[in-house]
């Protein structure tokens, strides 16, 4: 099979297969990585395939040439179509991410805020009174609970911390419901009355706690997923 | 482009179909430049342009007349080729098929789409 090898390893055939592939690279530029190297793939496997079917048809390294760029050319109206096809549905699937990115931030942003607040008002509240001593301990927790909670507040701020603050907000979540409501108990006339009509507050603080961590703990799994991975280049793969 | 009546097919779909379930029934399956290379063969016509056929090809693995999975890579390593995307006819593909064979006159010469 010399000469079937002469005609695939003919300069012809090389640089036809090598603008198709080119032009295979440009259509699919910036498109989902997993579409563009599908066709790419496909497009390989299409040269190699007719060229070895031109080797067993006695075809020349011209004429194989000249059937390449000729079904690259009667091709490109399509692959310029289905461009468009492709970036918008990618336009569509980056719209609808960006929108449940926003509402994860928000919620994660707006019930840590949430906590940082309820601690910050039972400790203002416990120091107001003049503190008290049975209440020492849970103050202290709580002033330590809420930083923890501005903390991570603060790196859910940043893209890059982002996971790391979702994750540290799980301790506060867990424990700021229960401990402020103790706390006020002492000190809020409201929340004694407030603790005599709902004997299951302690429960109710605590599914609020636990839903918080869920939360948390899925917005750091979905920060953890998106995390935006650094650029790849086209390649041209020779065939 | 016009937009066409839902369950309509398009010549080129047409084809492919008609050409993939020949290639299936004695392969399995088909792969791209294999259905071009049948379809060039019953018309006597060049090759499909690239662009062409995996739009085509593309639209109906989307649409669930076709379906489609990669080669196994170490068939191909072996083979020292690169590894194809494989295609099957679905029921939906050759229902498709069959009525719109019936849709068209007998004497017309494969699915009269020459």
């Amino acid at each position: 099979m010399s000469g079937g090898m002469s005609v695939q390893r003919s300069p012809e055939y090389r640089q036809a297969a090598l603008a198709a592939l080119r032009w295979c690279a440009w259509y699919t530029r910036g498109l989902d990585e997993r579409v563009a190297a599908a066709r790419q793939d496909e497009i390989a496997s299409d040269l190699h395939e007719q060229a070895s079917w031109a080797v067993d048809h006695g075809w020349t390294s011209r004429e194989l040439a000249r059937s390449i760029r000729s079904r690259q050319l009667r091709g490109a109206p399509a692959d310029l179509r289905w461009r468009l096809t492709q970036a918008r549905v990618a336009n569509r699937r980056s719209r609808l991410e960006l929108r449940l990115g926003a509402f994860v931030l928000a919620a994660v942003l707006t019930s840590g805020a949430a906590l940082v607040g309820l601690a910050s008002f039972a400790v203002f509240r416990m120091l107001q009174a003049g503190g008290q001593v049975a209440a020492l301990a849970q103050t202290w927790s709580v002033t330590v609970l809420a930083a923890m909670a501005i903390t991570a507040v603060c790196l859910v701020f940043a893209r890059r911390t982002r996971v790391a603050g979702a994750l540290l907000l799980l301790v506060p979540a867990l424990s700021i419901p229960v401990l402020s409501g103790s706390m006020l108990w002492y000190v809020s006339a409201t929340m004694q009355a407030l603790a005599q009509m709902t004997p299951w507050w302690t429960i109710t603080a605590t599914a609020a706690g636990v839903a918080l961590s869920v939360l948390y703990l899925s917005a750091a799994a979905y920060w953890w997923l998106n995390r935006s991975p650094a650029p790849k280049p086209v390649e041209v793969r020779h065939v | 482009m016009p937009r066409r009546r839902p369950g309509v097919l398009l010549p080129l779909e047409l084809k492919i179909l008609d050409a993939g379930t020949e290639l299936q029934a004695s392969e399995g399956s088909f792969y791209g430049f294999g259905v071009a290379r049948e379809i060039a063969d019953s018309d006597q016509a060049a090759l499909i342009g690239h662009g062409t056929l995996y739009k085509a090809l593309n639209r109906m693995a989307a649409a669930g007349l076709l379906e489609a999975e990669w080669e196994d890579a170490a068939t191909a390593e072996h083979e020292n080729r690169p590894r194809r995307r494989l295609y099957r006819v679905t029921a939906e593909g050759a229902q498709a098929l069959a009525s719109q064979a019936r849709a068209v006159p007998a004497s017309a010469p494969r699915l009269g789409l020459a």
